[in-house]
Formats: C-alpha cells, structure tokens, sequence
C-alpha cells in the first residue's frame, strides 16, 4: 500500500513537472534568447541552454531604444488608471453587495454587459468622440479607455468580496456613531484588502498588456506605452530577436513579479466574482 | 413621537440610503455609459450611414439605410472572416478548455510545492498579449524557430514549415499561442470550482464501486457544469474580442487565413477608414457573440445539487 502510494506521487511529480515544462517553455525560451549574443542568434541548431550568455542584448536595447520611456509611459498610464478603477469598482462592488433597490442589480447586469463588447468594434466611437474632445494622443484617453474595461469585472469581483463581510459591523460602527461612508471606509475596506489586491493586480494585467486602444489613440515614438513599442520592433525590416525578448522581458518582468506575489488574491477573486456558479 | 413621525423618518432615512446607494454606484455607471453604452449607440447609428470620419459634418448626412449591410452579406471577405473567427473561437476554446481541465485536475491533487506550481502554472496570465505573441512568432519563425527543429528532430516533418506564409499553420500557430494565452483562466475557475465540490460526494461513490474514471465523470464533471458554462461563455467572448495576438503575429494573413472579424473591423475601420462598414461588421459580431453566450448558459445551466 505504501509502495503504490510512493509510486503514485512519483508519477504525479514527474506529471506536473513534465507539464510545467511544456507550458512554460515559451517564456523559457524567452530568456534564453535575450541572453544570447547577437551574432549566433541566428544558427542553427537552436542552443537550448545559454552557453555563452551575455548581456548585451539587453544593453543595446535599453541604451539604443527608448524602452525606457515606453516603461514610464506604461507606468504612469497604470498606476493612474489603478488609482480610478479600483475605488470606482470598490463603491460600486460595495453598494452591489449591500442594496437591493431597483436599478442596483440592473446596473450589475448592465456592468455584465460591458464586459462582452469588442474593443475594436468601440473603438471606432471612441475615436471620433476623442478626436472631438481633442484627447487623441492624450494619456487621459488611454486611462478613461482602460478604466472602463477594468470597472465591469472589478465590481464583481469587489462585490464578492464584500458579500463576505457581514454587515454587522457597520451597524455596529454606525450604532457608535460613524457615519454609514465612514463605516465603509474605516471598517469595511481594511477587512477586504485582499479584494482591493485581486482587482489592482487585475487592473494592472490588463492595463499593461492594453494594445488596441494605446495603438490606436495613442502616436509618436516617445508617447507609446510598451506593447506598441514592442510590436514595433516586429515590424522592423530585420528583427533582431535576442533584442526584442530582451525588451519583453523588462517590460513583463513587474507584472510577473506582482502576479508571483498576489496571484491567490486574484484567485480568490475570481471565485468570488460568481463565476464560481 | 407620534407614528407618523417616526414613519415619515423612515421614508426620509429610506430615500437617503437609497440615493447614498446610487451615488457609490454613480462612477462606474458614469464611465459605463460614456465609454461603452454611448459608443455602441453611436456605432449602432454609424453602421446605417455612410460616415466618414475626416468630414466636417462627420456624415450623418444623407438617407439611412441597410447598405453597410448589404455591402457586408455581399462581401466574400466578410463571410471569409466569419469562417475564420468561428474556427479561432472553436480551437481556441478546445484547446485551452483541455489543457485548463487537465491542469487544473492536476494541481488539485494534494503534493508538497502545489502552491508555487498553482502559480507558475498561470504564468501565462500576466504576459501581455503582444509579448505572447513575439515570442510565439520567434518559435514558429521558418529558418531559425526552435518548433520546426523540434518537429525535424522528431522526424514529424522532412523540411521546414513556413508557419506565416501558408493559411493552415498561420492559423494553428496564432491559435497555439492564444491557447497558451487563455488557458490560466479555465485553470483558475475550474480548479475554484473543484474546491467547492464536497469531499464526500467522492467517498460516498468509492463506498459504491466507482472508479476514477466514473468519480471523474459524473461527480467532478457533472458538479463543474455551471462552472464550466460561465467559464465558456467568457473565453468564447473573450476569443471573439482578441486582437493583439492576431494583430502583431499575422495582422490577419496570408491573405485572410487569420482575419477574425475583431481584426477585419479594425482594418476596415484604421486603414481603409470604412467606418460605417466596420461598425455594420461590429454590430454582427456583437450579435454572434451574444448568441454563443445564450447558446452555452442554456447548455449548460442544469445545476447539478
């Protein structure tokens, strides 16, 4: 019984082992190919493991490109649209939770419905709108345009996390004397932190990987945030590969190391949303 | 007090709880309405005009009419793309579908490191799409990818594939990579929903006689359904809407073997600026999608407790 037992979780090692490799091979392969020297990039065979690594693709890139710029492009547009998205999907998410009155669930229907519509199909809309509002090249546009993709989910998302907050102790709070907005922000959104780190780090994944509507309301070398200034580099005359994953991998490397450390919020949050049934 | 006092109190206190409600709600509602509701309004009246953006006027001049429509079901570029957006929508679905469900069985098995192999495993989640795509597109590049050195090495092909110059294997490397890109999701929800699933529903059914296999299938399976349609009818919205991914790998080609229809509104739209025409084509996407959503919740909506 203890042998099979053994054997089984040997097997399960090897199988989720060998799965690993297989899903994470692309972004190993990325590495692989920033660290490799420019002149044997393109030789074949393929070398799967850097021999002779070197560092000079990511020198070119960052003292030649203007990654550095697209980096802080990306950032500000970011962080700016965290700081509207997560209160305005946190408020909604909370008065989804806490009311019942007629047109609250509407709205959540409503904010359900936002979420299905193709980027490229409003962005035609938002272009002429922008273009009109003389926002066309503006980053207020990209965060406006950002933030209400990332609203729909948030509130649900929110509002699952807050449905797990009883309400007693509000009422509690209110009872000594706090006003219902004051019980809201000094009681209830210190209890849901995760809820407000599952929707960040939401908003931040889609924000930093935005390309339909940066490429287009956004022009200029300088302005672009990083995908436009990654996709860029592919449609050079001769792509320099080790330089373009070297560039990638700057530009993934925060949001990578930010989902590392808050993936089970999102997980949470995820399950929390509904989606879970 | 007298009772109607205190009763007109309520009302008062009622009415204020309710505007304090629609007031938390009011941000999102607002940038809802102007970001989302009023451009597919606006793009729902553009598809019955002939707009063209760099007019003055903008060109809501003129007759209304089907025209864009017509133009569209006249078009064999438009039902070339419908083509291509249905198989996209389907592979892509299958195959992160498949691998979401295996790795999600996987890592709800318990072993030492399951947390840091949960993570990894959704790595792919925060990559952007432009980033996903790059790096699929050096993979799958014909002289120097490392996938046609493995498929040689194995002996699966005799000479190199030109993965972005032929229609199929344009459309099976753009599809591989959103595969790769969309999967996490399926792991993340299936595996919420596994965890959900009461532990003595399995040991009842051991009690009973019944397999892996049979566990598997009839309590694992049958007690994700819900899951499994939210879960469907999210990706399959999502597939509908990609567009980095398509845009940067192919932007479409070779001649149209990679266009879905976000990618053909897109063109139509930014570069032969054919807004009205784009709009019409967005408007029957938004439809489609709509009907695949109502098509997966009816399928799957029995509950299974």
């Amino acid at each position: 019984m203890l042998r099979r037992h053994r054997l089984n979780s040997l097997v399960l090692y090897v199988l989720v082992i060998g799965t690993l490799a297989v899903l994470l091979f692309p972004l190993y392969w990325m590495l692989v190919t920033a660290l490799r020297p420019g002149n044997v990039l393109l030789s074949w065979p393929p070398q799967f493991f850097p021999a002779d690594a070197s560092l000079s693709a990511f020198r070119r890139v960052l003292g030649e490109t203007l990654i550095f710029r697209w980096f802080l492009n990306s950032t500000v547009v970011a962080a700016v649209t965290i700081a509207i998205a997560v209160p305005v999907s946190s408020l909604a998410g909370y008065a989804m939770s806490r009311f019942r009155y007629r047109g609250v669930s509407e709205t959540g229907f409503l904010l359900l419905v936002a979420r299905m519509l193709p980027a490229s199909l409003l962005i035609i809309p938002l272009y002429i709108l922008f273009a009109r509002l003389g926002l066309i090249n503006n980053y207020l546009a990209l965060v406006i345009a950002n933030t209400s993709f990332v609203v729909p989910f948030g509130a649900w998302m929110m509002k699952g996390f807050f449905d797990s907050i009883p309400r007693e102790l509000e009422d509690a709070a209110m009872i000594d004397g706090a006003s219902a907005f004051g019980a809201l922000l000094r009681v209830v959104m210190p209890l849901s932190l995760p809820g407000l780190a599952a929707t960040t780090i939401y908003c931040a994944i889609l924000t930093w990987g935005e390309f339909v509507f940066a490429t287009t309301l956004i022009s200029g070398e300088s302005r672009w945030t990083g995908p436009i200034g990654i996709a860029a580099f592919n449609q050079q005359y001769r792509i320099e590969w080790n330089d373009i994953m070297a560039a990638s991998l700057i530009f993934v490397l925060p949001v990578v190391v930010l989902f590392g450390f808050l993936e089970r919020y999102l997980v949470q949050g995820i399950a929390a949303s509904g989606v879970k049934g | 007090m007298t009772p109607s006092l205190a009763r007109r109190r309520r009302l008062v206190s009622a009415a204020r709880s309710r505007l304090y409600a629609f007031a938390l709600l009011a941000p999102a509602i607002i940038v809802v309405l102007l970001v989302i509701v009023y451009p597919l309004v606006v793009a729902g009246q553009m598809s019955f005009y002939d707009v063209h953006v760099f007019r003055r006027d903008r060109g809501f001049t003129g007759t209304p009419g089907w025209f864009n429509y017509i133009d569209m079901i006249e078009n064999a570029a438009f039902w070339r793309s419908l083509r291509v957006t249905l198989g996209y929508v389907f592979w892509g679905t299958v195959g992160s579908f498949g691998i979401g469900l295996f790795t999600a069985v996987l890592l709800h098995q318990p072993f030492r490191g399951r947390f840091l192999a949960r993570v990894l495993v959704m790595m792919p989640w925060p990559i952007p799409g432009v980033v996903a795509a790059t790096i699929f597109m050096w993979m799958f590049n014909s002289s120097f990818g490392v996938i046609n050195y493995l498929l040689l090495q194995v002996g699966l092909i005799e000479s190199s594939i030109p993965w972005f110059t032929r229609a199929g294997p344009a459309f099976f490397a753009v599809t591989l990579a959103t595969i790769w890109k969309g999967y996490p999701f399926f792991t993340v929800t299936l595996l919420a929903g596994m965890q959900s699933i009461p532990r003595e529903l399995y040991e009842a059914a051991r009690v009973d006689g019944a397999n892996a296999v049979q566990q598997f299938r009839h309590i694992t399976i049958a007690a994700l359904r819900p899951v499994i349609g939210i879960a469907l009818v999210i990706s399959t919205l999502w597939l509908f809407r990609v567009f980095d991914i398509i845009f940067v790998m192919t932007g479409g080609g070779p001649s149209g073997a990679t266009e879905t229809l976000a990618i053909q509104i897109y063109r139509e739209a930014f570069q032969y600026f054919q807004m009205s025409y784009a709009a019409a084509v967005g408007m029957v996407t938004l439809l489609l999608s709509v009907i695949a959503t109502f098509v997966y919740l009816r399928a799957t909506s029995k509950s299974f407790y």
